[in-house]
């Protein structure tokens, strides 16, 4: 009964085209009627309201069909991709997963089931309640992942206010098994847009892919954009239908936002703030070549305590399955995003846990990121502290250089170069050049 | 030929090819031209660097060092270093004193 309004929006959109996969069109008809076939696949297997049920799949007509099948009856849904697969088990065993719904490359469905009973006090709330649940588990790069729990009528009251929108043509970029990937999807489907699936994440398939199915929205991480500006994929395809690009996920480079502008000026840039515990919060940036962003609507509070953002609203996840509460105890969440605020407008200056205490001084990587990138010797940059004897810590920067170049003279040019942009304390005092700096597997920044 | 060894290298080899080398390019971007010699202090009372500069100098000299090592590198800033009474980063000379001393000490392994 949670996805009626749903349900009857894509009755509604009928032919229209709901989603895109491996280059073929599914309409909303299509969809409902996979959304039937879900539901009688459910039914067989005696699938009852509470169930824990993992669908792993990614932005598939079959996989979505059932994500819809499941919210309707009241499942608990772990979303995953393969990109968690050596994480499985770990998985399973964290959401107390009853039934596993795996979707194969031709979006065939296979099922298992555990004889697990569920007894977290999270999980029981919501079947006490009667609602779906949503857990998405972080990716953990360093270390355990967590199991963020949601309550997924709250997700979709977002959604339901009858909004006048053009449905939009949204790429599928961001993960199935991620907070953006599901905001995607509803934010697609519920307007009666389409999503496009994409097979791989390369700039160039990106690109085409925009190219050949007329792509309005790329949602996607700064990271990737900044992959785009190295491959030059943009001046290889036709991005005209391109509308808007909303980036998130990670501090953004002022560099690449101004390259973006420069090579794409007819796309609009949203910079939207999300994460798995409080998810995507609408936001509007002071200017286009601005960092400075405020909320939208008044779904959330923001204040900064200590230098650190704290959120509350009603959206954000009801709490972890396996980590303790980042909750103050009057319901703030701290975010763990350090920020500046000017007025009603803020700025991340990064992740509190990347911080750089450099003899008592404190930087964020992403701002010494962002002068290395404006050199023109260097293309793609990697910020981390890292343990010193003398000073406590110090910066390593990780470099991929334009072209080849003796690291002494680098370092000369680097040190000159920072010299009136960066205090003295931020300035690297160890710099390791590689051949390729490669994303992580979320197409974030990884900082080692 | 290769000039990959483990043997340790005399002390004219350390100042000339590590030390001297990798305090050129930190003193470099100074303004102010410094004299290098084997007495010139690194750290402390009188020094001509900085300790983010000397962070910047040590992990030079490090690389330096290693380059030329088979093995799997010595490291300058360890606890042993910091906890001597006499810190082996006071000056040129006695910084060359310590690398030559971890050197006889990974070539003995």
């Amino acid at each position: 009964m949670h996805t009626r309004f749903l349900l009857e929006r894509f009755r509604d959109c009928g032919s229209k085209e709901a989603i895109i996969w491996k280059g073929e069109s599914y309409s909303y008809a299509r969809l409902l009627e996979s959304i039937e076939e879900c539901r009688s696949l459910l039914d067989r297997y005696r699938v009852q309201a509470g169930s824990v049920v993992v669908l792993e799949g990614d932005f598939t007509p079959g996989t979505l069909a059932f994500m819809f099948a499941l919210i309707d009856r009241e499942c608990l849904i772990v979303p995953l991709t393969s990109g968690m697969d050596s994480r499985k088990e770990e998985i399973y065993e964290i959401a107390q997963a009853q039934l596993v719904l795996a979707m194969d490359a031709e979006d065939r469905v296979s099922v298992s089931s555990f004889p697990t009973r569920t007894s977290h006090e999270l999980l029981i709330s919501l079947q006490e309640r009667e609602h779906p649940g949503l857990i998405l588990f972080s990716s953990g790069s360093t270390g355990k992942s967590k199991a963020t729990v949601h309550d997924f009528t709250v997700m979709l009251k977002k959604f339901a206010t009858d909004r006048v929108r053009a449905g939009k043509r949204i790429m599928g970029f961001l993960f199935f098994d991620h907070i953006g990937g599901i905001n995607t999807v509803l934010n697609a489907l519920s307007s009666g847009g389409c999503i496009v699936a994409l097979e791989d994440r390369s700039p160039d398939r990106v690109c085409a892919a925009i190219a050949r199915h007329k792509v309005q929205v790329l949602p996607a991480s700064p990271t990737f954009l900044n992959l785009l500006l190295l491959s030059e994929a943009y001046r290889r395809h036709d991005l005209s239908s391109l509308e808007l690009i909303n980036y998130g996920t990670e501090a953004m480079n002022e560099h690449t936002l101004t390259r973006i502008r420069e090579v794409l000026p007819q796309v609009g840039l949203l910079q939207s703030y999300g994460m798995s515990e409080i998810g995507i919060i609408r936001s509007s940036s002071r200017s286009p070549d601005s960092l400075w962003m405020k909320f939208k609507g008044e779904d959330y509070e923001t204040r900064i305590v200590d230098g650190l953002l704290e959120v509350k609203s009603e959206f954000t996840m009801l709490g972890y399955l396996n980590a303790e509460s980042r909750f103050t105890e009057d319901g703030w969440y701290r975010t763990g995003d350090a920020a500046e605020c000017d007025g009603e407008y803020f700025r991340i200056r990064g992740r509190q846990s990347e911080m750089i205490n450099i003899g008592g001084e404190k930087i964020y990587p992403v701002e010494i990121e962002n002068v290395l990138l404006q050199m023109d010797e260097v293309i793609e940059v990697s910020v981390a502290g890292e343990q010193n004897l003398i000073t406590g810590t110090m910066i390593t920067a990780t470099v991929q250089l334009r072209d080849r170049l003796p690291a002494a003279e680098f370092r000369a040019r680097m040190r000159a170069f920072c010299r009136d942009k960066l205090p003295v304390w931020g300035i690297p005092q160890k710099c390791v050049i590689v051949e390729e700096l490669a994303p992580g597997n979320r197409m974030k920044k990884k900082r080692s | 030929m290769t000039t990959n060894t483990n043997k340790p290298q005399s002390m004219e080899a350390i100042l000339g090819d590590i030390v001297y080398p990798a305090l050129e390019e930190i003193l470099s971007a100074k303004e102010a031209a410094i004299e290098m010699s084997e007495t010139t202090v690194l750290f402390g009372e009188g020094a001509v660097l900085n300790s983010l500069e000397l962070v910047s100098f040590i992990v030079l000299a490090e690389e330096r060092v290693n380059d030329n090592l088979e093995s799997g590198g010595i490291t300058l800033t360890s606890e042993k270093a910091m906890s001597r009474s006499s810190t082996p980063f006071r000056t040129v000379g006695t910084l060359a004193e310590y690398i030559d001393e971890l050197l006889q000490e990974e070539a003995a392994v």
